[in-house]
């Protein structure tokens, strides 16, 4: 199995890939533009020398004496390494002048010159070399004139430029890719410390940190990030424990005492009214144990979160009114006023049963907790992308130790025996908040009263 | 007799459960899983099914849809131990199927087997609803005892109408607290006895003869237990 490549290495091989490709485009625009420019001053040369001795040939015909001063002339000012060869043929074909390279390697009449019209003729001539000789003919007064001229001087030069790129190029690709290589390896370096810190956290050091270097920069930032989640992990795992203890204890409690129960009464034999009375006591225990463990299943299912198709626009005035309508025969009998003030509509997204239980749960709390002659009010409020809904009693309060802890699942205000429920009611009214994108706040003062507010985040 | 059809994969609750509805004289049979729920429904006919949802081979909704789609609508009632199926029920066909979440009292279960059996009964013609000299016109959203016009608030009224719905029938207080007021109020049914007090004073209180009943360990019931007009 091939390993996946690291970022360091899949970085450098992409850029020096890029670069690679960036550079051979240059490579080569730069070889064919000087190719190109020697390959024109070759050719300028060569039409120079071969013009000049064509205007002789015109002044004063093929084999005269200025034709062949001028050939010699030209042959010798040119550079040696030139090898510049020139020969002049009369109109029946004949050579008559001859100088330079060409006198040892006289050419042939290029056929294409006759019965053509062509009035110059390029050619190169390969002699072992490519393009060693670049040959043109012109023709003038019935015969020609022709050039030659050694090209390997002209060619030389973008040649020696393509030899130092191909040794360059590779060298510096390798230089560029051990470079980039340490820079990625550089600047990965605080990631891998950073990932073998959260592997080791993830495990079961919950209460290990991930070190920054203070310097704010955006590797400090990852790190307090996955520091604030494993913080948020830490605090989820320890609720978790504490309820599933809870949990266990709620039940194993009240199971004890049924085992105890149901052992004593199997000692020995008993009379029929007894049976029957101690099945119905364990039946209504039963029940109470029932009711206990849907709780705990409404809870799970909130913490869960609220699935998409569980959504749909929910009027809030509307559904604040049947809550306060389901518990106004109870706060009657308790002697507490209730008051809903809704100005106008306001509508939420969310579940209509899910959202009745939250202020059912809220207002039935503020009922219990509430002396009589004490009063309950309800109402809405805008503030922005949210809406505010406020169950404010004038009940007994929350004392501070005990603020911190009446959203925990079996914590029991007081714990008075005529108060129902095992202590589930807030702690759900804030998962359901929380599945709905919002949260409840709480203002407490002792013997003055609570005001619980359910911020909710409006319909967009 | 009501005859009902039963599919539970656990032992032990279809035994209880089977022994206890022959006890009240259905008649019942007994399923241990979907294919053998199909066999049975299919050489029917019931009155109603109880449809465990967790089956070993399919899940109880599949096996309504299925037989559902060869043409056989008795209503059914579903046994969850998951309480996240009130909206796969409210998908369903919410008029003639109900749905109780593991735990449940028995008793519970009797009374939802009486209200879905029930169901079936046709919507009276006039709009008017009555028991003894209690009438409740659904059209004029009026209600008269005695000949008498009673007030009533927007939810007495939904109660007193749900009760002359299934009126002789015991009715659960959770059955109460969700059909007339929703799902969200399941975990406070105990104050259904408020409601059902408020109702009481308003009907009962100054006539003859009483007819809402306290039934022990499940709820109420609206019936006329004068010797004149015993209604069934």
């Amino acid at each position: 199995m091939i390993r996946r490549l690291g970022i360091g290495a899949r970085w450098t091989l992409r850029y020096t890939l890029a670069l690679l490709l960036v550079i051979s485009l240059f490579a080569t625009y730069t070889y064919s533009q000087i190719t190109r420019r020697q390959e024109r001053n070759a050719r300028l040369l060569l039409e120079l020398q071969v013009k000049e001795v064509a205007e002789a040939v015109l002044r004063g015909g093929h084999a005269s004496e200025a034709v062949a001063r001028t050939v010699e002339r030209s042959v010798t000012v040119a550079e040696q390494d030139l090898k510049l060869g020139l020969q002049v043929f009369d109109a029946s074909g004949q050579l008559v002048v001859t100088g330079g390279s060409l006198e040892r390697h006289p050419l042939e009449v290029p056929p294409e010159l006759f019965g053509g019209g062509r009035d110059r003729l390029w050619r190169e001539m390969d002699f072992g070399d490519r393009y060693a000789y670049l040959i043109l003919a012109v023709p003038v007064r019935g015969g020609y004139v022709q050039g030659s001229l050694y090209t390997r001087k002209f060619v030389r030069g973008s040649r020696e430029l393509r030899d130092i790129y191909y040794w360059s190029i590779p060298l510096v690709l390798l230089f560029t890719a051990g470079l980039g290589y340490w820079l990625a390896r550089g600047s990965l370096r605080p990631i891998q410390e950073i990932n073998r810190t959260a592997r080791r956290v993830s495990g079961t050091r919950l209460e290990e940190t991930i070190p920054t270097t203070g310097s704010g920069d955006e590797l400090d930032e990852l790190a307090n990030t996955l520091n604030d989640m494993i913080t948020r992990i830490r605090e989820s795992v320890q609720r978790m424990r504490r309820f599933s203890a809870n949990a266990a204890h709620e039940l194993r409690t009240p199971l004890n005492a049924m085992r105890s129960r149901l052992e004593v009464t199997l000692e020995k034999e008993r009379a029929p009214e007894e049976y029957r009375r101690i099945l119905t006591e364990l039946a209504d225990e039963v029940a109470s144990m029932s009711d206990s463990v849907h709780g705990l299943m409404r809870l799970s299912q909130s913490e869960a979160g609220l699935s998409p198709e569980q959504r749909v626009s929910v009027d809030l005035g509307g559904l604040l009114t049947e809550v306060v309508e389901f518990f106004e025969p109870l706060a009657l009998e308790a002697g507490i006023e209730v008051n809903l003030k809704v100005d106008n509509a306001v509508t939420v997204p969310g579940d209509p049963s899910w959202l009745h239980r939250l202020f059912a749960n809220l207002l039935h709390n503020a009922i219990k907790y509430t002396p009589k002659g004490g009063s309950v009010s309800l109402g809405i409020e805008k503030s922005g992308e949210r809406v505010g809904v406020f169950v404010s009693d004038t009940g007994v309060g929350i004392s501070g130790e005990e603020v911190e802890r009446i959203f925990e699942p079996f914590h029991r205000v007081g714990a008075t025996p005529e108060a129902p429920g095992i202590g589930l009611g807030l702690p759900l009214a804030r998962e359901i908040a929380r599945a709905h994108g919002g949260e409840i706040a709480l203002q407490t003062e002792v013997e003055t009263g609570s005001t619980f507010t359910v911020w909710l985040p409006l319909d967009s | 007799m009501l005859r009902i059809l039963y599919v539970e994969d656990d032992p032990t609750a279809r035994e209880y459960i089977h022994k206890g509805l022959r006890e009240r004289g259905y008649s019942v049979e007994a399923a241990s899983d979907a294919r053998e729920g199909i066999d049975r429904a299919a050489k029917g006919p019931f009155d109603l099914l109880i449809l465990d949802v967790m089956l070993p081979d399919s899940d109880g909704f599949s096996l309504l849809e299925e037989l559902r789609a060869r043409g056989i609508d008795t209503p059914a009632i579903f046994l969850t131990a998951r309480g996240e199926i009130a909206d796969r029920i409210r998908g369903l066909n919410l008029g003639a199927d109900d749905y109780l979440v593991k735990p449940f009292a028995f008793a519970e279960l009797l009374a939802r087997i009486q209200a879905v059996a029930r169901r079936s009964l046709a919507e009276p013609d006039d709009g008017r609803l009555e028991i003894a000299d209690l009438v409740l016109d659904l059209r004029r959203h009026a209600v008269e005892r005695a000949e008498k016009p009673v007030d009533l608030t927007p939810k007495e009224f939904s109660l007193l109408e749900y009760l002359l719905r299934n009126k002789g029938q015991a009715i659960s207080r959770a059955m109460i607290t969700e059909k007339v007021w929703g799902h969200g109020f399941d975990t406070y049914s105990n104050l259904i006895d408020v409601h059902i007090n408020h109702l009481r004073k308003k009907l009962d209180h100054d006539f003859e003869p009483k007819l809402i009943h306290t039934v022990k360990g499940i709820g109420y019931v609206l019936e006329d237990r004068s010797s004149s007009g015993r209604d069934t």
